[in-house]
């Protein structure tokens, strides 16, 4: 169970008891640093209980916390441009991400939401779900080129081509992998950064050793064709 | 591998929200540990992981960055809507266990939170007709359970909604408070011995 900083327990409780031109002031405050600002998670608290509906509060709230939520979304894009394989960043995907995210905080109906707990990683863990939603949509679970049919003989020692993969994977070709079939980049990442034995990795994906290995030489094969 | 309904996306959602709460910053054996208790969701949590290599967090100071504004002003009216449009049974919920407070509960209430013998105050600021003092709203909330922001806001829809007194010819003039009494004015209408009186005034400190 979530619980509250009390710092900001004590940030609602003060705002909670001023007159409403003075909260109004105090949350358009946009520069964080401003001893009066009001944190992102207690602005949470604060639509989240529909608070001065009548006063016009809430109506500022929403525009302020909603504004944020945004400048947030494209920040983390900005930020991280290896998800460009994942999502073309442009307008319309930011006003997406926003708007799903924004939904996530508005029907969550857990009494504490994590937004309200810390609202960054909140931001974060929304938009990676926007983005694993973006992959489910482009991948889906069976594609034609399923390589069950391609037995490849079983090795338990990386060839240097699998060795070379571990320095491109290592020098950020996570991108190029998030662009592969699901199996295709599982089978690199179980492979690559959790160092399964080739049986671990075939039982995790669900398939049989030498086709895992032919999923994961798949993986390579983008990897190198990335041209990193 | 791949979770095909949606019971199961929310369950590997789950797995995965709780995981990234207890590690905002996980580690490569963090994310190991996790395929190893929930294989039958590796695929999901081997994307997520994916995703948080390299991944560079957000820092405050991205809130102050420029705001796309096209895309801002053609959204917010939706933003806006959903808000009013979600239903929220909370405040009623709240209210229901705020009204179930009367008599020797009431009574209770009233030592529990510091107000003593003074118990129509306490009644007057459950009904909203009395600004809750901060310390006696940091009190109430621990009781409720609920945060400040729906106390508050309970209080002002109680006042708002207040049933008026139906006034008949006599010698007083008719008074109806069209604004919620400060505390302060409450404490100096019991006209209280001034050490009482003080103890009560330091509930607004």
């Amino acid at each position: 169970m979530a619980t509250i900083d009390p710092e900001h327990e004590r940030r609602r409780l003060e705002l909670v008891v001023l007159e409403p031109p003075e909260q109004i002031r105090r949350i358009e405050i946009a520069d964080h640093r401003d001893p009066d600002y009001v944190p992102s998670e207690v602005l949470t608290s604060l639509v989240r209980a529909w608070f001065g509906k009548s006063t016009g509060v809430l109506d500022r709230s929403v525009r302020v916390l909603y504004n944020r939520l945004m400048k947030l979304v494209d920040a983390y894009f900005k930020k991280n441009p290896n998800w460009n394989k994942v999502v073309r960043r442009s307008s319309e995907t930011l006003k997406e991400a926003t708007a799903e995210a924004w939904a996530s905080l508005v029907t969550d109906k857990n009494s504490v939401s994590f937004a309200e707990v810390r609202f960054l990683p909140w931001v974060e863990a929304r938009v990676l779900d926007f983005l694993k939603a973006q992959i489910r949509k482009k991948c889906l679970p069976n594609r034609p080129d399923d390589p069950d049919q391609d037995q490849v003989a079983d090795e338990e020692q990386d060839t240097p081509e699998e060795a070379l993969a571990r320095e491109q994977l290592a020098a950020g070709l996570v991108g190029v992998l998030l662009a592969c079939p699901p199996k295709v980049r599982q089978a690199v990442y179980l492979r690559e950064k959790c160092g399964h034995q080739w049986p671990e990795v075939a039982k995790l994906i669900g398939c049989s050793i030498p086709t895992a290995r032919s999923y994961y030489k798949q993986g390579l094969k983008a990897l190198a064709g990335a041209n990193v | 591998m791949n979770p095909h309904s949606n019971g199961e996306r929310a369950a590997v959602d789950r797995v995965l929200a709780e995981f990234l709460e207890r590690f905002p910053t996980p580690s490569q054996d963090d994310w190991k540990e996790l395929i190893a208790r929930y294989p039958e969701h590796a695929g999901e949590i081997a994307d997520t992981a994916l995703l948080y290599v390299g991944r560079t967090q957000l820092i405050e100071d991205d809130v102050m960055n420029d705001l796309d504004r096209g895309a801002f002003d053609t959204t917010i009216s939706d933003a806006i809507n959903l808000v009013y449009a979600t239903a929220n049974d909370r405040i009623d919920s709240l209210a229901t266990k705020v009204s179930d407070v009367r008599g020797p509960a009431l009574r209770d209430l009233a030592r529990e939170v510091g107000l003593g013998p003074h118990v129509a105050l306490l009644s007057s600021v459950l009904a909203g007709t009395v600004q809750a003092p901060i310390r006696l709203m940091e009190r109430l909330t621990k009781v409720f359970k609920v945060s400040a922001f729906e106390l508050a806001e309970l209080f002002t829809q109680c006042f708002e909604r207040r049933s008026l007194p139906a006034f008949k010819a006599g010698i007083d003039k008719p008074h109806v408070d069209l604004a919620v009494t400060s505390w302060s004015e409450a404490v100096r209408r019991l006209n209280l011995p001034p050490e009482q009186a003080e103890d009560l005034l330091k509930f607004d400190q």
